[in-house]
């Protein structure tokens, strides 16, 4: 009886993922094909938001303004990711290169062991290769946020988090009526914004979209 | 993000739909027909690289079966084994002379 009790329950939780899956997979196949993603920001409101992609023309505008935030970051001394390698490693110790030749070693293990692990014919040695396979690429994703995180003052890492705000004021609409109208009416609306979430949100949808 | 993606462009549907569209000129995948997102790159990507698998699985490639497929992690342990071990291993053999003309080594005279 009890065993009955326990296949119930993964089996109520089997059917659980799998309705998660379906629908995962129809947000990911309208926004494939629309190229625009839609979301809710109150659940059970419905989508009545969106990021779509920007025009031509709207890529053209926030590129120029490119420049204009880089000259900006490098009067206010922020530094490009090669001059902060070596500053970081006499500041605070964090050796960098030596964190990217940790990465590079992973990629190897872990192709070492896909190579192992196509020609398998054992059952049980597959499940560990494979769990092998996943746990180093966790510590290689583990590795590369670390090293983001430690670079992520650099004028490089600065600007690109600077363009997806400029995109996401521009791209992040909701739907009034019929039409979809833009939620911030500028990027200093955007910028001033006091609702955190929301901006949260709009970076979060854009990022996705965009890279 | 990405495991959705490849579910996508695995699935039965979505093959048709890029074969089909290699065939005949007039169907569309995407609403748009420029400016395709960082997704649908992607998207793209995976679709020609299921289509390619489906196509060795006909084909009875050793290792591939459909399981392999359908699992991100030995999907990606064939691909890489196929693009870098298997040309290595076949570079070492020696392949032989079907032509019936006697193979020849020039070498330069002193």
């Amino acid at each position: 009886m009890e065993e009955k009790q326990v296949n119930r329950e993964e089996e109520m939780k089997k059917f659980e993922s799998q309705v998660k899956d379906l629908e995962a997979l129809d947000t990911m196949e309208s926004e494939v094909i629309n190229n625009t993603i839609e979301f809710e920001i109150t659940k059970g409101e419905g989508r009545t938001h969106r990021v779509r992609m920007p025009t031509i023309r709207e890529k053209m505008e926030i590129n120029s303004k490119r420049l204009t935030e880089k000259r900006k970051l490098e009067n206010a001394k922020f530094l490009y990711e090669a001059e902060l390698i070596p500053e970081l490693l006499v500041k605070q110790g964090v050796d960098i290169k030596k964190l990217n030749k940790e990465i590079l070693d992973l990629n190897i293990e872990i192709e070492k062991m896909q190579v192992k692990l196509v020609p398998e014919p054992n059952l049980e040695h597959r499940a560990k290769l494979k769990g092998i396979i996943v746990e180093l690429q966790n510590e290689r994703m583990f590795k590369i946020a670390q090293k983001s995180q430690y670079l992520e003052t650099s004028i490089e890492a600065q600007l690109t988090e600077i363009m997806i705000t400029h995109y996401a004021s521009l791209i992040f609409e909701k739907k009034v009526g019929d039409n979809w109208e833009q939620v911030f009416k500028s990027y200093d609306e955007y910028i001033d914004s006091k609702d955190d979430r929301l901006v949260a949100i709009a970076v979060n949808y854009t990022f996705t979209l965009l890279f | 993000m990405e495991k959705y993606l490849r579910m996508l462009s695995r699935s039965n549907r979505w093959q048709l739909m890029y074969a089909k569209c290699k065939e005949l000129n007039g169907i569309k995948l995407f609403e748009n027909e420029l400016n395709f997102s960082q997704t649908q790159i992607n998207f793209l990507y995976w679709l020609s690289m299921y289509h390619s698998l489906y196509q060795d699985l006909a084909m009875k490639e050793k290792y591939l079966t459909k399981e392999v497929i359908i699992d991100d992690v030995e999907c990606d342990a064939y691909l890489y084994y196929k693009s870098v071990a298997k040309p290595e291993k076949d570079k070492d053999e020696k392949k032989p002379n079907l032509t019936g003309i006697p193979s020849l080594v020039q070498k330069r005279k002193r």
